[in-house]
């Protein structure tokens, strides 16, 4: 019997576009590993995270960079953190659990997410349509998880003309469609 | 209606999922001797009050938590929002 291994394919490959000045890239090499924080065990896990990567964890609704910025750490929920970072292998959360231990849960979500970053002056107008979150209340460094289209989606406010924004891959597509069709609702491309 | 969550500020009432009145935090102990009357009334008996009403409400398109807002029934005001996870544990629960 073949050996065969598994290697991870991006689920938009190839759909990247501009809409005028504004850019939909997909994001195809970034690691997405969850980190869930074992209960009544928060405060060992806070002082293990520190001297793993640096910063304290994220606040609610925050993100924050590692000290080197090679990882980026996305508050999901109370008990949860999700790991963004450059992918390495096929193992994503093998170089958390070096960095951090055992204190917390790692499991690798990459292949549950898709990835599409926008960036450009007029994605406020079209992610407005679609978005419920108040974007104008929205600084540099806010992540949020919530519904766009009926569709499950987490922002990340990157810059000040830029988000990231994951959405589970099995709607993958209908994601992708809802942002270029709210482009085109907003404007003449 | 939007709901000024604890940790993450205002949010659509959109992200919720609605479950019902919050005594169902306090499950009865099944070991107790009135266990059956006791989960009787836990399970079909529930106030329908014209006013004042606590009641779970669950973040499911946000950050998954539970949350007890306590809201008027009859102008869906909603004065108070607190996280069932504290008022459980507050509970002794």
């Amino acid at each position: 019997m073949a050996d065969y291994q598994l290697e991870p394919f991006p689920f938009l490959w190839g759909k990247e576009r501009y809409f005028g000045d504004n850019y939909l890239d997909i994001v195809s090499t970034q690691a997405i590993v969850s980190i869930a924080i074992p209960r009544d065990n928060e405060d060992v896990f806070a002082s293990d995270f520190t001297n793993a990567f640096g910063p304290c964890p994220p606040e609610p609704g925050h993100s924050v960079f590692s000290q080197n910025r090679d990882f980026l750490f996305l508050w999901m929920s109370p008990d949860q953190i999700f790991a963004l970072f450059e992918r390495d292998g096929l193992y994503p959360e093998l170089t958390v659990q070096e960095k951090l231990g055992n204190t917390g849960y790692i499991t690798d979500q990459t292949d549950n997410w898709c990835q599409i970053r926008l960036s450009g002056p007029d994605i406020f107008q079209a992610m407005e349509r679609i978005c419920p979150l108040d974007l104008n209340n929205f600084p540099v460094g806010k992540c949020a998880r919530t519904v766009m289209e009926h569709l499950s989606s987490v922002l990340v406010r990157e810059s000040e003309e830029g988000f990231l924004l994951l959405s589970p891959s099995s709607s993958a597509q209908s994601f992708l469609e809802a942002i270029e069709q709210s482009f085109f609702n907003t404007g003449d491309y | 209606m939007i709901i000024e969550h604890p940790l993450l500020g205002p949010r659509d009432a959109a992200e919720f999922v609605y479950l019902g009145d919050a005594s169902l935090i306090a499950r009865p102990d099944w070991e107790n001797p009135d266990a059956g009357k006791e989960f009787f009334e836990y399970l079909y008996l529930r106030d329908n009050p014209e006013g004042m009403h606590r009641e779970l409400w669950y973040h499911e398109q946000g950050d998954r938590s539970w949350l007890v807002v306590t809201r008027n029934t009859l102008t869906h005001e909603i004065l108070n929002v607190e996280l069932a996870r504290q008022i459980a544990l507050a509970m002794g629960r």
